[in-house]
C-alpha cells in the first residue's frame, strides 16, 4: 500500500466516525494548545493555566460520559462490539469509552486536589498541568490501542511527561535523581518492549491487533506446540511487551524505579504515576489479552501459547504482590510506604488480568463450555475494572492525606505523624477508611473489588491449578498488607505526639479535609452499593467477549 | 417483631454517630446516650427471647430459623453471585446476642468513671463492636457473616490501642492480625463452598447462593453417598475445606497453639474490652464451627475429631497450668478462658445432642462468668490500680458486697451444682462420655484444676490476712466516695501502715484487723474507697441472676438449644453411618480381587474411631 492510498483509506473511513468518537482525545489537545498559547502570551496575567486545564479536562469528561452513556443506549439496541477508528489503528468500544471517562475524572480530581494542595505553585502551574494533561492524552490513546505501534505510543506519551514531572521540585536532589532513575529505566523498558514489537511484527507481518490470528495460523501451519520455534518466538515478543507494559504497572521485575520515584516526586506527582498509569496499562494488557482470545479462536492449536502465558502472568502476580508488601514493612516514610503497597495493589490487577488470560484462552470442548468461557472472562474483566474503581479512590485518599498532613507538618516520615488522630480525628478516620479498603476489609469498597478478583482467580483456578495457588497467595497477602497499614494506624492513633510538634489541624469540612472527604465517601459506598457500578461493568465487559 | 434483628443491628450503629456528634463535648451525655441505647437493645433482646418459638413448625418439620428479614444486597441478576442482606436466629444464635445484649450493659457501666479520654469515641466503638456482634450471630449469608466477624476487629483495636493498659499498642495489633490471618483462611474455605456448591449442582443459570440454611441443606442433598461422584469429591476436599475453617475459628476460640494472642489482649485491653472479648467475641470461633464446619464438611470433621479434641484437651490442661501460675489476676481470669473453651469445643465435638448442648451453653456460661469476673476485676482495677493478686488480701472485710458477687461468680465457673456452670458441664461431660470415655477422663483433670486455682484465687485475694494495695492516685478512687486532698493524705497515711501491717506477719486476722484502721464493724484499710455503689451493682447483679437462673431451671434454654441441634447430630450421625458403608463396600470391591480400593484416610481414621467405641 503505497502512502497516498494509506492516507486515502484514512480519510475513507475515518472522516465521518474516527474525529466524532476521538472528541475526548481532541479535546484534551486543544486544552494543551490552549495551555502553551496562554503560558507563551500572557503569562500571569490570562485566565490562568489550572482554570484552563480545569474547563478543558471538564468539557472532555462530558464528552466523554455522554459517548459512554451512548455506546450504553446504543449496546443495548444492536450490541456491537467494537468501532475502529483510523482505519483501525484505534478502535472505540465499551472499554475505551469506560478507562476515558476514568481517566479524566481522575484528571479532574487531580487538578482539585493540586489547587487545594498549592503544589505546583503559579509560576509552575502552566507546565504542571501541560506535562499532566499530555500523559493522561497518552494513557487514553494507550487503552484504546488496536496497533502495535499505538500501544508503543501510548507508553512512551504517557511515560515522557511524567519523566518531567517527578523532577518537577526543581533544586532538591531527591527529586532530580529520582527523575533520572524513572527516566533511564522507561527508556529501557521502552526499547525492550519495542525489540518485542519488532519480533511480533517480522513474525506476523501486522501490526494491528486484530489481525493477529489469520497471520499466525499461516505461519503455524497447525502445529501449535511450544517445540516450534514461532511459538517460542511468539511467547518471547509478547514477553518482551509485557516488560513495556509491566514497568508502567510497576509489577515485578519491573518495580524498582517506583518506590524512589514515588519518594522523591511529590505525593500529588505520585498519586497521578499510581492511579492513572496503571489504568491506562491494565487496559493495554486487557486488549492483548483479548485479541489473544480471538487469535487462539482461529488458531486454536496455539493454545498452550495461551496457557503457558496466563500462568506465568499470574506468577509473576503473586510474586509482585508479595514482593510489594514485604518490602513496605520496613519503611518509614509514607510515601514509599504508599508505594510498595501500589505495587502490592497492582499485583492483584495483573491477577484478575492473569485470570483472563487462562480462562479466555483455554482450550473449549464444548458449546456450553465456551459459554461458560465467556462467561468466566467477562467476569474477570469486569473484577479488573471494578478494582481499578474502587483502588483509584481509596489510593486518592490515602495520599491526599499524605498531602493534607505534610503541608502541615512539612514531614512525611511516619514517627513524626504520631498522635495526628487527636487533633485532626476526621482526617485520620478517612485514612483509617482508606487503609482498611486498600487491605480489603468489608464493609468497605476493597473488599468487594478483593472478592471479585479472588473469585475470578478460582474460576480460572479450574483450568489450570496454579490459580488456586495464586488465589490464595492473594489472599494471604491481605494479611501482610494488614500488619503494615495497622503501623502507620498505631502511629497516628495511638502514639501520643512528640511535645515539641505542630499540630495538624484539617477539619473535614475545609479545603483539603473537604477534598479528602469527598474521595473517602465512594471508599465506603462501593462496599455497600455494587451494584449499579457493577452492572455497568459488567455489560462492558460482556460487549468485549464475543 | 419480625424486624427484632435489623433493628438490633443498626440501633447500635445510629447509637455510635449520635453518640460520637452529642458526646464529643459533653462526656456525660455520651455516656447516658450509650447506657440509653444499650438497654433498649438489651429489652429488644428479651424480646426476642420471649418471641422464639421452640415448637414452630413448618409442614412437619420444625422452623428452628425464626425471625428472618432478607433484602436484595450484591447481585442476584442471572447468574452471578446473590448475596442477600439476610439475619435470623436459631436457637443458638439467639442465645448469643441475648448475651450480648446482656454483657454491652455490665461494659457501660463498668466503664462509667473509668473511661475519662475521649468518652465519647470511646463509647461509639463500643457500640459498633455490638452492631458487629449481633451481626455476626444473627448473618444467614456468608458474605455477611464474614463482613461483620471482620468489623468485630476494628472498634476492637482502636479500644485495646488507645485506651489499653501498659502494652496496649502491640496487644492491639497481635490481636487484629492473628485474627485477621485466621478469617482469612476461614474465608477462603467458605469461598470454596459456596463456588463448589455451585459446581456440583450443575444447574446452569443459577445464581451462586451464599445462603448459610441453603447452603447446609443442599450440600447435605448433594455429598450424599447416592450421588457417588459428588460424594467422593467433598471426602476428598472436605478436610482441606475443614483446615482453612479451622484457621479461623481456632484462632477465635481459641484453641491450645493458636491462643498466644489472648492472654495479651485480654490483659491490656480496657475493662469493657475484656468483657466483651471473654465474653462474646470468643464464641464466634465455637459458633463457627457449629454453624459452617459440622453441618458443611461434617466427615472431614470426624477425621479430624482426634485433632481437634487432643488440641481441646491440651488446652484445658495447659490454661489451667499456666492459670495457677499466675500473679496477675486479669493473666489468671484470660488463662482460664482458654482452658474453659477448651472445654466447650470438646462438648461440641462429642457431635451428639446431650454433648453439643453442653457445649452451647457452657459458651453462655462461659460468657457470663468470664464477663463478670473481668467486670469485678477491672472494679478492683479502678479502686486500686493493680491487678498483682500478692498485693490483695483479706478483701471480704472491706468489700464483702464484692466478696459475695466475686465468690458467687468463681463458683459458677468452676461448676457448682445451683449454678450454670454445673448444668453446662455436666451434659458436656455426658455427651463426651457417651462418644469417647478417654477425652471425658482428661476434660475431669480440668474441672479439678480450674477449681484448684479458682479457689487459691479467691482465697489469695478475698481472704486470709488482710492486706490492701498502696493507692498511688487517690483521686482516681471510687465515686461516691470523698475525693478530696484529704482523701489523697489518708492515702499516703495508709501506705505506711500498710507496711508496717505486713511486717507483723504473724498475726492472725483479727488483730491486724483490729490495727487501729477503722471501727472493727466499719470501713476498713483506705476510707476513701468503699464497696460496690449502686451503679456498679447494677452491673453484675443481672449476670449474677442470670447464672442462678441457668443452674436452677436451665430447661427454658436447653428447650430452645436442643431444637436447633437435632439437625446437626442427625447430619452428624447420618455422615458417620454412610462412611462406614461406604467403606465395608470398599472392603469388599477389594476383597473380591476386582482391584484393590484405594482408601481414603478418612475411612481409616473412621473405622478406627469405631473400634474404640466397642472396646
Amino acid at each position: 500500500m503505497g502512502l497516498v492510498e494509506a492516507i486515502g483509506e484514512l480519510f475513507r473511513d475515518g472522516v465521518q466516525a474516527s474525529p466524532a468518537r476521538f472528541a475526548c482525545e481532541l479535546i484534551l489537545i486543544a486544552t494543551l494548545a490552549a495551555l502553551l498559547i496562554d503560558r507563551l502570551l500572557f503569562r500571569g496575567s490570562g485566565v490562568g493555566a489550572r482554570r484552563l486545564a480545569a474547563v478543558g479536562t471538564a468539557i472532555a469528561l462530558g464528552v466523554g460520559a455522554w459517548q459512554l452513556a451512548g455506546w450504553l443506549v446504543d449496546h443495548e439496541s444492536s450490541p456491537t462490539r467494537s468501532v475502529p477508528l483510523f482505519s483501525g489503528l484505534l478502535v472505540f468500544d465499551g472499554l475505551t469509552a469506560f478507562i476515558r471517562v476514568y481517566l479524566l475524572l481522575f484528571t479532574l480530581l487531580m487538578i482539585s486536589l493540586t489547587s487545594l494542595s498549592g503544589i505546583p505553585d503559579r509560576d509552575d502551574a502552566p507546565d504542571f498541568y501541560l506535562l499532566l494533561l499530555g500523559s493522561m492524552l497518552g494513557l487514553m490513546v494507550l487503552a484504546a490501542a488496536n496497533h502495535w505501534m499505538i500501544v508503543f505510543l501510548g507508553v512512551e506519551m504517557a511515560s515522557v511527561p511524567s519523566y518531567v514531572l517527578v523532577g518537577f521540585l526543581k533544586g532538591r536532589r531527591i527529586s532530580s535523581e529520582a527523575a533520572l532513575k524513572y527516566m533511564v529505566y522507561g527508556a529501557g523498558a521502552s526499547g525492550v518492549m519495542l525489540y518485542g514489537i519488532s519480533l511480533l511484527l517480522g513474525l506476523l507481518g501486522t501490526g494491528s491487533l486484530s489481525e493477529m490470528g489469520p497471520s499466525l495460523l499461516g505461519a503455524l501451519g497447525g502445529d501449535g506446540s511450544l517445540a516450534t520455534p514461532i511459538t517460542r518466538t511468539l511467547i518471547l515478543a509478547l514477553a518482551l511487551v509485557f516488560c513495556g507494559i509491566g514497568y508502567k504497572l510497576s509489577a515485578v521485575p519491573f518495580q524498582f524505579w517506583c518506590p524512589d520515584a514515588f519518594q522523591g516526586a511529590s505525593a500529588e506527582v505520585a498519586l497521578a504515576l499510581s492511579i492513572a498509569s496503571k489504568a491506562g496499562a491494565t487496559a493495554a494488557l486487557i486488549r492483548i489479552g483479548l485479541a489473544m482470545i480471538d487469535v487462539l479462536r482461529i488458531a486454536p492449536s496455539a493454545q498452550e501459547v495461551g496457557t503457558t502465558l496466563g500462568v506465568g502472568l499470574a506468577v509473576l502476580a503473586a510474586i509482585t504482590t508479595t514482593f510489594g508488601n514485604l518490602s513496605a514493612f520496613p519503611q518509614t516514610n509514607m510515601k514509599r510506604l504508599l508505594a510498595y503497597s501500589t505495587i502490592a495493589q497492582a499485583g492483584y490487577l495483573l491477577m484478575g488480568v492473569a485470570a483472563l488470560f487462562v480462562i479466555g484462552l483455554a482450550p473449549t470442548a464444548s458449546a456450553a463450555e465456551a459459554a461458560r468461557q465467556a462467561t468466566g472472562s467477562a467476569e474477570a474483566i469486569e473484577a479488573v475494572l471494578f478494582y481499578l474503581c474502587v483502588y483509584c479512590f481509596m489510593n486518592l485518599g490515602a495520599f491526599s492525606v499524605v498531602v493534607a498532613v505534610r503541608n502541615q507538618l512539612f514531614s512525611e516520615e511516619l514517627p513524626q505523624w504520631a498522635g495526628v488522630a487527636r487533633t485532626a480525628p476526621g482526617l485520620a478516620i478517612c485514612l483509617a477508611l482508606c487503609l482498611f479498603s486498600l487491605t480489603g476489609l468489608p464493609p468497605l469498597g476493597g473488599f468487594v473489588a478483593k472478592l471479585k478478583v479472588l473469585g475470578s482467580l478460582y474460576n480460572a483456578g479450574q483450568y489450570h491449578p496454579v490459580l488456586w495457588g495464586v488465589m490464595v497467595v492473594g489472599a494471604l497477602n491481605t494479611v501482610i498488607s494488614l500488619v503494615y497499614y495497622l503501623r502507620v494506624l498505631q502511629t497516628i492513633f495511638f502514639h501520643p505526639a512528640p511535645a515539641d510538634a505542630v499540630s495538624v489541624r484539617q477539619p473535614l469540612g475545609l479545603g483539603l479535609g473537604r477534598f479528602v472527604a469527598l474521595v473517602t465517601v465512594p471508599v465506603v459506598l462501593l462496599g455497600l452499593i455494587v451494584d449499579p457500578l457493577a452492572g455497568l461493568l459488567h455489560d462492558i465487559a460482556r460487549s468485549l467477549i464475543r | 417483631m419480625t424486624q427484632v434483628l435489623l433493628i438490633l443491628v443498626l440501633l447500635p450503629l445510629a447509637g455510635a454517630g449520635l453518640t460520637w456528634f452529642l458526646g464529643r463535648t459533653n462526656p456525660e451525655r455520651a455516656r447516658a446516650l450509650t447506657l440509653v441505647n444499650t438497654l433498649l437493645s438489651l429489652a429488644l433482646c428479651v424480646q426476642m427471647v420471649l418471641a422464639y418459638d421452640p415448637g414452630l413448625k413448618s409442614g412437619s418439620e420444625p422452623q428452628v430459623l425464626q425471625m428472618v428479614v432478607s433484602y436484595p444486597w450484591l447481585g442476584g441478576g442471572g447468574d452471578g453471585p446473590d448475596i442477600r442482606f439476610s439475619l435470623g436466629v436459631d436457637g443458638i444464635s439467639l442465645w448469643m446476642i441475648a448475651l450480648t445484649g446482656l454483657l454491652m450493659v455490665t461494659s457501660v457501666l463498668v466503664s462509667w468513671t473509668a473511661v475519662t479520654e475521649n468518652p465519647a469515641a470511646y463509647y461509639s466503638l463500643m457500640l459498633l463492636l455490638q452492631a458487629g456482634l449481633v451481626g455476626v450471630f444473627a448473618a444467614q449469608d456468608i458474605i455477611l457473616f464474614y463482613l461483620f466477624f471482620e468489623f468485630t476487629l476494628i472498634p476492637l483495636f482502636f479500644m485495646i490501642g488507645i485506651w489499653g493498659g501498659h502494652d496496649r499498642r502491640w496487644a492491639a495489633r497481635k490481636f487484629f492480625i492473628y485474627t485477621f490471618a485466621g478469617s482469612v483462611l476461614t474465608f477462603l474455605g467458605l469461598l470454596f463452598i459456596v463456588l463448589s456448591h455451585q459446581t456440583m449442582s450443575a444447574q446452569p443459570g443459577q445464581p451462586l447462593t451464599f445462603n448459610i440454611p441453603k447452603l447446609v441443606a443442599d450440600i447435605t442433598q448433594l455429598t450424599a453417598p447416592a450421588n457417588r461422584a459428588n460424594y467422593e469429591y467433598w471426602e476428598q476436599v472436605g478436610p482441606w475445606i475443614f483446615l482453612a475453617l479451622f484457621a479461623g475459628f481456632a484462632i477465635k476460640v481459641p484453641l491450645f497453639p493458636f491462643h498466644t494472642w489472648l492472654p495479651l489482649a485480654h490483659v491490656e485491653a480496657p475493662t469493657a474490652g475484656s468483657v466483651l472479648l471473654a465474653g462474646v467475641l470468643l464464641k464466634i470461633g465455637s459458633y463457627g464451627f457449629l454453624r459452617f464446619a459440622l453441618p458443611m464438611v461434617p466427615e472431614a470433621c470426624w477425621t479430624m475429631l482426634p485433632w481437634v479434641a487432643w488440641l481441646s484437651l491440651i488446652g484445658i490442661i495447659y490454661g489451667a497450668l499456666l492459670a495457677l501460675a499466675q500473679d496477675d489476676i486479669k493473666k489468671l481470669v484470660a488463662y482460664s478462658s482458654v482452658s474453659h473453651m477448651g472445654f466447650c469445643m470438646l462438648g461440641l465435638f462429642a457431635f451428639n445432642t446431650t454433648g453439643m448442648a453442653g457445649g452451647v451453653l457452657q459458651m453462655i456460661n462461659h460468657g457470663l462468668s468470664t464477663g463478670a469476673l473481668f467486670a469485678i476485676v477491672g472494679l478492683l482495677y479502678e479502686r486500686y490500680h493493680t491487678r498483682d493478686i500478692e498485693a490483695y488480701g483479706g478483701m471480704t472485710r472491706k468489700f464483702p458486697v464484692m466478696a459475695f458477687f466475686f465468690v458467687t461468680v468463681i463458683f459458677s465457673s468452676i461448676g457448682l451444682p445451683g449454678l450454670n456452670g454445673f448444668t453446662g458441664e455436666l451434659l458436656a461431660l455426658m455427651g463426651m462420655f457417651k462418644a469417647d470415655r478417654l477425652y471425658a477422663m482428661f476434660a475431669l483433670t480440668g474441672i479439678i484444676l480450674g477449681a484448684w486455682y479458682s479457689l487459691w484465687l479467691v482465697q489469695r485475694t478475698f481472704f486470709g490476712k488482710f492486706r490492701e494495695p498502696i493507692v498511688e492516685h487517690a483521686y482516681h478512687a471510687a465515686p461516691g466516695a470523698p475525693t478530696t486532698a484529704a482523701a489523697h493524705s489518708h492515702g499516703g497515711e495508709h501506705g505506711a501502715g500498710h507496711g508496717h501491717g505486713a511486717s507483723h506477719g504473724g498475726h492472725d486476722d483479727h488483730g491486724h484487723g483490729g490495727h487501729g484502721h477503722a471501727a472493727p464493724r466499719g470501713p476498713v484499710g483506705d476510707p476513701s474507697i468503699g464497696d460496690l455503689n449502686v451503679r456498679e451493682l447494677f452491673a453484675v447483679v443481672p449476670l449474677v441472676a442470670c447464672m442462678f437462673w441457668i443452674g436452677l431451671a436451665p430447661q427454658y434454654v436447653l428447650d430452645r438449644i436442643t431444637p436447633s441441634l437435632a439437625p446437626i447430630e442427625k447430619r452428624m450421625q447420618d455422615t458417620r453411618q454412610a462412611a462406614l458403608e461406604m467403606r465395608a463396600k470398599r472392603v469388599e470391591v477389594a476383597a473380591n480381587g476386582a482391584e484393590a480400593a484405594g482408601q481414603a484416610g478418612s475411612d481409616v481414621a473412621l473405622v478406627g474411631w469405631k473400634q474404640s467405641q466397642k472396646d
